[in-house]
Parts: structure tokens; C-alpha cells; sequence
């Protein structure tokens, strides 16, 4: 019971960090802003790693319930299709932003990053909805 | 009308026809054939009533450039151009470099201009005339502009204009690159209002003496004085004999390639520190270093449009090919990696690991020109405002005008761009909310009266006043005006006095006058930003809390940098303390990314052995 509500409790702030990063990182860029910065930027780089380390500790909890195949499990194997392509978005999502704090690549690929970051961000946006629609009809 | 008017009109008629149809035609000088080689000027002197130059006439005239270069290059075109526009109808652009007017006597720093920059005041504001411009300023100036527009001078000056001629545009001053050319000559001569010869006098073959100054209204340059009128001597001029060849032509170093110590004669600075006290710890704008000149990027053609090199200039003066010769036409490339520049290209900063961000909130000036800032603002002296290369200044570091440098400060769109700076220092009459400058034949005898007590200040800069004497000051001039209230501006503020009490407010008008900084440009190991983020993104960073001086006579505090930029220093702080945990943070989700990752590959593999195992099966 109380692990369940551990994993739970888990889930819900990993999800509400979510929620912020989208909105920090969308909403300025609705509201005319060209770029992410100031206070916007402050809030979004906080809790980006708040967001990495529940979900990264969210999927291992999620791959020892469910396993890697789609048949396991209670969710649906939409759902879980949803899930693994959520999690291989995060990869060049993160790794996309991480390589642009270093000095690694110009200002000219930067740009690239910085479009890798947003498109999938966008991807991964939309997925989290439709996990939610999926897991509300199954039940 | 009789056959014989007929025949002496009938000439006249088809000299002014063809006069009119050469008049459209390029000049000998303006339609070269193509040869890069440079003509070689052997000409003849012409004074300005286009009459040659010969030894043997008296009195000698001083050659004019209006009429001497004026016969190969359309004058009208050439004078048209940037240096020697203001005062006409031009556009202003951006801010630019004012003539600053100071006296500590009288507690003045004020930043002049015949141009509409914003935060500027006309000359005519405070009473200077074009005469005592020119006279004050004509220094660093090359000529022409106000000097030669006859409409804007001021009729109770116009004896004195007849006596001093007016002041052609100085070709000499950029073009001639004999290195006998001594411009500080130019300076000395327009202080006796030799305002005619003041062009020769620069040159080698020409040696002026005399004042117009101590000439009579009355003066005559042709009929000169009578004998025993004066003893002052009147300006003449004496060629040197050698110098003529049989044909009284001679021969004169001009260049279109303008060389950079020529330019530097006006557009000098030197930047007050006292840990570069010798002139060669100071350093050169990259560009020079390299073996560029000056007019590589500024160019003109015959109209002297001298591109200045921002970034809207293309814009603003809606001629497309002027962007190459920004900044980011020799050093930015498009989608293609290719330079933008159609003329030059120069190499392609890679810039790595600078978030594209700072291109947007950025100038390329303020990483990579003027001073580094450092934990104070700098004094800067320059030759339009402290007539560097002319005779008899101050040398002391702290004489007036106190340019400051560098400040960040954010543009009308939005970019933070480094500027010069000057707080201004004037007496004014406040009407409503409107305050204007004072005629200062208002208050220099009070002012003067008041601070008369006071030491000599040998070092040229403010003298040590406090709040009773402005006080006393105001209250001398109220009486001058009845409708409107005598201030004092300065550092910021606006001083009155309201029941022999001194108060001061916050005023728009006060604020100080800033113009961008171009050079020198730093080269890329010493730009801002190549020691890290953390040049910018620490706590004490002086591009956020550099101190900037507040000038002005009283002692004021200093503000700190980021009071001129729209972001407040707690949200710079907050962010620059991120970079203390940015390792740790970076750490935390590379550490997130290997979890996932690992379980990605995992899954494929899983993948990959249920398809093996299917396979097997069938």
C-alpha cells in the first residue's frame, strides 16, 4: 500500500513537473516572446532535471510492472506503444539541450538543436495526451 | 532689337545652353576610365574667386578647394555627403558623436548638434552662432556643413563672416597624405578666424599668418588696411617657390585609399586607466591590425555618403547593399554557410556553445567592441571632444567633457548595444514640463560671480560646489524670466529652487546622451564570453554591476549597469547562480538519459529476441 502510493505520489509529480516544463516553455513563445528567456528560462532549467529523474525513475518502475512486451499488464497495447515512443523521444529531447550548454558545436548547429528540442517537446506533448485518452477510455 | 545686340546675344544665348548641357556631365575627375593607378594631381591653384594662382599677384590669395579640386569634382555632389551635411535637410540615422560643449567656469557640459539625434541640443539653443561654432569647433571638423551655409548665419555676424570667408569642405584633411600635411594648422586657424586660409594652411607649400580676428569689420582682403589703421597683422598667406613649376601648377599627394592615420586625426580615443598609463598599452582596433584600412568598410563614391556600418543602416537608407558592410556582412553566413557579402568576406565565427539566443538580445558590438568592462566605467577622451592633435589642451586625464565608457545599455529595439556616454550639465528655463537651454550670456557673468571664490581647477574638471552656491545661482536668475523657472540639469536631475530652498526631480530631459560604440573591435580571444559563460553569468559580473559614474559637479552616486538595461539584477543573479549548480544539474539528466536509454536498447532487444524466437518457431 504505501509503496503503491510512493509509485503513485511519483507519477503525479513527475507528471505535474511536465505540465511546468510545457508551460514554461511553450506559453512565452504563444505570448509573442521569440525566445525563452528571463524568468521563463530560470523556471524551465529548474526543473528539467526535477522532470529527467521522475522519469527516468517512473519508466524503471514501469518496465518492472508491466515488462517489455505489449501483452503484460493491465494498460492497453496502444498505451504502452504511446509510453515507449514518449521515452525514445526523451533521448534526443534532453540530449538535444545538453549538447547545446557545451562547447561543442556552433551557433549554426545550435539552431538545429534548438529545433530538435521543440519539435519533439511538441511530439512528446502530444503523446502524454493521447496516454491520457488512452488509459481514460480503457477504463 | 538690332542686328548688332543680335549678334553679341546670339553667343551669349548658346554659351549658357551648352553651359547648361556641360553642367549635367560628369567632371574630368568624377568619370575615371577604369586604372586603378592614381592620378597624379599636378595642378594649378585656383582662390575662391576661380582666378589662378600666380606668385607674382598681390595680395596672394589662399588657394580654395571649392574651386581648385572644384574643377575636376563636382563640389555640390562631394559636399553633399555625411561629414559636411549637418544642418541641412538630411536624415540624422543613429546617434552619433556630439560636439560637446564644456566650461567648468560656468558648470556647463553640453552635448551639441546640428543634427535631430535625440538627447542633442542645437547650437543655436544656447546661444553659440555658426561663427563661434565654427570658430569652437572647426577643429575636428572638415569643413563645409554650416560653414558654407550662408542662410543659417546669424546677420549681426555677417561683417565677420565677410572678413573670415566662409569654410569650404577641407579635401585635404582625409585625401592628401603627404606627411608634411599638419591638420592641427587647420585648428589654429580657424581660432583667429582665418576661416579662408584655414584649408592651405594645412598644406606643406602654404604658410599662413595674421588674424582675421584682429581685422576691422571693414576689412578688405583686396585693399587689405590703410596704413595707419592697425597694427595688427592681417591674415595672409606665402606659398613656397619651389613648390610652383613653370606652369604655377603644383603637385599634391592625394589619395582615393585613404590612410588610417588621416581619419584618426578626428576620430581618435583614448580611454583614462590607471593601469595603461602609456599610450602603447592601449590597443588597436583588430580590423588595423590585420592590414585593413578604415575606408575598407567605410566607404563612399562621389557623393561622400560615407557608409557608417550599423545595423539598419541598408534600412533606413533603403539601399539593400549597404548590409555588407555591417558587421554581419563580412562574418555571418547564410542557410548555405556561404558569406552574406556580395564584396567581402572576411571568417565565419563559430561561436561555440553560445546559445543563439544572444544573437537576438545582441549587438555583435557588445561582445567583441570598445572597452572590456570591467568593476568601473572608464573616462574616455576623444579628438571631437577634447581636441586631441591641436595645440594648447588640457592634457589632464579628468578635464571636461567626462565621456564614460562602456555602458550596456538596450536600443530602441530591444538589443543591448555598448555606447559612450554624457551626462548633461546646463542652465535651463522650465515652462510646464518642458525644459530649454539657457542663452549662456544669461548666466555666465552670475555664475561666474558666485564661483569666483573658488581655486583655479588645473586639472579641467568640475570645481568643488555645493548645493548653497547652485542655490544662490537660481535665485540670481529668476528674476531674468518671469514665466518660466531657471533649473540647473545635471548628473541625472533637475535642480530649482522653491522658497530659497535647492530641490531636485528626475527628468527626461536630464538623462544622459548616449552614442553606440563601433570600435575598436577586440579580436575574438578577447571578446566578452571567451572565458566562459561565466564572463557574463556570475554574480558580480560587471556587465551587470559594473559601477557607471553619475557626472556632474555635485558628488552624486554611482548607478550600476543593469539600471540602463530592462532586466532587473535579482532575475540576472538568480540565473547566474544556476551556472554554480549547472554541472550538478546537467549531471542529474545525463544520469536520466542513460536510464532511459538503457531501458530503450533493452527493449529492442527484447524485441529483437521475441523475432528471433517467432522466426525459430515457424
Amino acid at each position: 500500500m504505501i509503496g503503491n502510493f510512493k509509485r503513485n505520489m511519483g507519477y503525479i509529480f513527475g507528471f505535474m513537473s511536465f505540465i511546468i516544463m510545457i508551460i514554461t516553455g511553450f506559453l512565452p513563445l504563444i505570448l509573442g516572446e521569440k525566445v525563452l528567456s528571463g524568468w521563463w528560462m530560470i523556471s524551465h532549467a529548474t526543473v528539467a532535471p526535477v522532470f529527467s529523474i521522475f522519469l527516468a525513475v517512473g519508466a524503471l518502475f514501469w518496465v518492472k510492472s508491466t515488462g517489455f512486451g505489449f501483452n503484460n499488464g493491465s494498460e492497453s497495447k496502444c498505451a504502452k506503444k504511446i509510453v515507449w515512443v514518449f521515452l525514445i523521444l526523451f533521448i534526443p529531447n534532453t540530449l538535444s539541450i545538453l549538447f547545446s550548454m557545451n562547447t561543442w558545436f556552433p551557433s549554426a548547429t545550435q539552431y538545429s538543436l534548438l529545433s530538435i528540442h521543440f519539435y519533439t517537446a511538441i511530439a512528446m506533448f502530444v503523446l502524454a495526451g493521447l496516454y491520457l485518452n488512452f488509459s481514460h477510455n480503457k477504463k | 532689337m538690332n542686328n548688332r545686340s543680335i549678334s553679341y546675344l546670339f553667343p551669349l544665348l548658346v554659351c549658357i545652353l551648352i553651359g547648361q548641357f556641360l553642367s549635367g556631365q560628369p567632371k574630368l575627375g568624377d568619370s575615371p576610365a577604369g586604372s586603378r593607378s592614381p592620378a597624379v594631381h599636378r595642378i594649378k591653384l585656383m582662390d575662391h574667386d576661380s582666378s589662378a594662382i600666380r606668385l607674382f599677384k598681390t595680395p596672394l590669395l589662399p588657394f580654395s578647394t571649392e574651386t581648385t579640386c572644384g574643377s575636376c569634382h563636382d563640389y555640390n555632389v562631394i559636399s553633399s555627403g555625411w561629414h559636411f551635411n549637418a544642418g541641412s535637410e538630411t536624415k540624422p540615422g543613429r546617434n552619433g558623436q556630439p560636439w560637446i560643449y564644456s566650461d567648468p567656469n560656468t558648470l556647463t557640459q553640453i552635448p551639441l548638434s546640428y543634427r535631430d539625434w535625440k538627447g542633442v541640443i542645437n547650437p543655436e539653443d544656447i546661444g553659440m552662432s555658426v561663427f563661434e561654432f565654427v570658430k569652437t569647433f572647426g577643429r575636428h571638423h572638415p569643413g563645409g556643413s554650416v560653414g558654407e551655409q550662408e542662410d543659417r548665419w546669424q546677420s549681426e555676424n555677417a561683417f565677420r563672416w565677410n572678413v573670415s570667408g566662409n569654410v569650404d569642405v577641407n579635401c585635404l584633411v582625409c585625401h592628401d597624405v603627404n606627411p608634411a600635411n599638419d591638420r592641427s594648422h587647420y585648428a589654429k586657424q580657424l581660432q583667429k578666424e582665418n576661416f579662408r586660409w584655414a584649408a592651405a594652411s594645412t598644406a606643406s607649400i602654404a604658410d599662413v599668418s595674421g588674424s582675421a580676428k584682429d581685422m576691422p569689420d571693414h576689412y578688405d582682403i583686396y585693399y587689405g588696411l590703410a596704413p595707419d589703421e592697425s597694427k595688427a597683422i592681417p591674415p595672409q598667406v606665402k606659398y613656397d617657390k619651389i613648390a610652383f613649376n613653370e606652369k604655377d601648377e603644383v603637385f599634391f599627394d592625394v589619395t582615393r585609399n585613404i590612410p588610417n592615420e588621416n581619419c584618426y586625426f578626428c576620430h581618435s580615443t583614448m580611454v583614462v586607466d590607471n593601469e595603461r598609463t602609456e599610450f602603447w598599452q592601449h590597443g588597436q582596433d583588430v580590423h588595423l591590425q590585420r592590414g585593413m584600412n578604415c575606408v575598407d568598410c567605410h566607404r563612399n563614391g562621389l557623393d561622400h555618403q560615407i557608409i557608417r556600418g550599423y545595423e539598419n543602416e541598408s534600412v533606413e537608407k533603403k539601399s539593400p547593399e549597404l548590409a555588407d558592410f555591417t558587421c554581419a556582412g563580412c562574418h555571418a553566413s547564410n542557410e548555405y554557410g556561404l558569406s552574406v557579402s556580395h564584396n567581402n568576406k572576411g571568417p565565419i565565427p563559430e561561436h561555440k556553445g553560445l546559445p543563439p539566443l544572444h544573437f537576438d538580445k545582441f549587438s555583435c558590438t557588445t561582445c567583441h567592441s570598445g572597452e572590456m568592462v570591467k568593476e568601473k566605467s572608464f573616462l574616455t577622451k576623444t579628438s571631437m571632444g577634447h581636441g586631441l592633435g591641436t595645440h594648447g589642451i588640457n592634457k589632464a586625464d579628468s578635464t571636461l567633457p567626462h565621456i564614460i565608457t562602456p555602458i550596456f545599455e538596450e536600443d530602441e529595439t530591444g538589443k543591448i548595444i555598448p555606447v559612450n556616454m554624457v551626462w548633461p550639465s546646463y542652465w535651463g528655463w522650465k515652462n510646464g514640463d518642458n525644459i530649454s537651454p539657457m542663452n549662456k550670456d544669461s548666466y555666465t557673468s552670475i555664475v561666474k560671480s558666485v564661483l569666483s571664490e573658488m581655486p583655479i581647477n588645473l586639472n579641467g574638471s568640475w570645481p568643488n560646489i555645493d548645493e548653497e552656491m547652485i542655490n544662490n545661482i537660481l535665485i540670481s536668475l529668476v528674476s531674468q524670466e518671469i514665466e518660466s523657472t531657471p533649473v540647473f540639469v545635471s548628473g541625472g536631475k533637475v535642480y530649482f529652487t522653491e522658497s530659497g530652498i535647492l530641490k531636485d526631480e528626475a527628468h527626461s530631459q536630464a538623462k544622459a546622451y548616449t552614442w553606440p560604440i563601433g570600435h575598436n573591435v577586440r579580436p575574438a580571444t578577447m571578446a566578452l564570453g571567451s572565458g566562459g559563460c561565466n564572463d557574463c553569468h556570475r554574480l558580480d559580473s560587471p556587465f551587470y554591476t559594473s559601477s557607471i559614474t553619475v557626472d556632474s559637479p555635485f558628488k552624486t552616486d554611482d548607478v550600476i549597469m543593469i539600471e540602463f538595461q530592462s532586466q532587473n539584477l535579482f532575475s540576472a543573479q538568480v540565473f547566474a547562480n544556476a551556472f554554480v549548480f549547472r554541472p550538478w544539474l546537467k549531471g542529474v539528466i545525463y544520469f536520466s538519459v542513460f536510464i532511459v536509454a538503457s531501458l530503450v536498447i533493452l527493449f529492442f532487444f527484447n524485441g529483437l529476441q521475441c523475432w528471433i524466437g517467432d522466426k525459430n518457431a515457424e
